[in-house]
């Protein structure tokens, strides 16, 4: 492949790039290439250095904002923009709920990833108030004389107190673990709409 | 390596390279690669976050008679390399601390 013919791949792969940033990539590109010639590479030698431009177009496309590629996934471009909206009027209850799901499915897992961390900070919370509320309950009970339901209580708010903050070396973990899953689904998401390409 | 360790590292590998002089981007492939693998793909997506970072500015400039794209770090970028420095003097010194606790194990 020479530079002409890596440039035009590299700036068709790039779907949905604004003019100006598909511009500068190609741009950087290029002159990658023509450093590499200058200092004696043949072009293909260069271009064969740089690597495949549907791969890098793909890298490209996986540090865009995730709302830029879902307008470009959805937007045909050789349609004029009466033409478009037209179209997009047309056909709205089919795309309209299309999206609706995509997003909804998308919110949905957000919210149950998120929904257990916030379980599991309500358990750890509770667990810790238990305890403390068990000690004082102990107290009063220790005042009105009834040894037998105090002790009770006192072993009952140890143990909560004890669970509590064992569960609460945890918590740092589980929020790294959500978050780390957020950002996957967020990747994942990407990959969906720009679609696989198979490794060269 | 650790990949998200490696991407802080070449941000900063990438900086480290222009710290002195303004330089382009093969040039800064070839700095950087005898310390850690580095390509086209993955220096154009570093550069263009820390340019948004304003860590950087890029400026064109004439070159055999074709336009070169050249990298200036800025005060920014001076700050983030020595804040970088400041870290690994500590690293450095745990490091050492466990390395010399591993040898004395052994002689041990």
């Amino acid at each position: 492949m020479n530079k002409l013919e890596f440039c035009n791949a590299l700036r068709a792969h790039l779907v949905g790039v604004s003019e100006a940033d598909a511009l500068r990539s190609v741009e950087f590109y290029c002159e990658m290439i023509d450093d590499r010639t200058e200092e004696g590479m043949s072009e293909e030698e260069a271009v064969a250095a740089i690597g495949a431009p549907d791969a890098i177009a793909q890298q490209i496309l996986m540090e865009l904002p995730l709302s830029k590629l879902l307008s470009a996934r959805i937007k045909p471009h050789h349609l004029s923009t009466t033409q478009y909206v037209l179209l997009l009027v047309l056909a709205s209850p089919l795309w309209l709920s299309l999206l609706a799901v995509f997003a909804a499915i998308l919110i949905s897992v957000y919210a149950v990833i998120w929904a257990l961390v916030i379980s599991y900070l309500c358990i750890v919370v509770s667990l810790l108030a238990g305890g403390v509320a068990g000690v004082f309950a102990t107290g009063v009970f220790l005042l009105r004389a009834k040894t037998a339901p105090a002790l009770f209580l006192l072993g009952g708010s140890l143990i909560c107190a004890g669970l509590g903050t064992l569960f609460a070396c945890f918590t740092r973990g589980v929020l790294r673990a959500a978050t780390l899953l957020s950002k996957q689904l967020l990747r994942f998401t990407k990959r969906i709409l720009i679609g696989r390409r198979k490794k060269a | 390596m650790d990949i998200q360790l490696k991407r802080g590292l070449l941000e900063i590998c990438v900086l480290a390279a222009i710290k002195d002089d303004a330089s382009y981007g093969y040039q800064i492939i070839k700095d950087v690669k005898p310390y850690v693998e580095i390509s086209e793909s993955t220096l154009y997506p570093i550069l263009r976050r820390l340019e948004a970072a304003d860590l950087l500015t890029v400026q064109d400039a004439a070159h055999n008679g074709r336009l070169r794209k050249y990298y200036h770090i800025t005060p920014l970028g001076v700050q983030r390399l020595a804040a970088f420095c400041e870290e690994w003097k500590e690293m450095l010194s745990i490091y050492q601390f466990v390395t010399g606790k591993e040898a004395r194990h052994e002689q041990a």
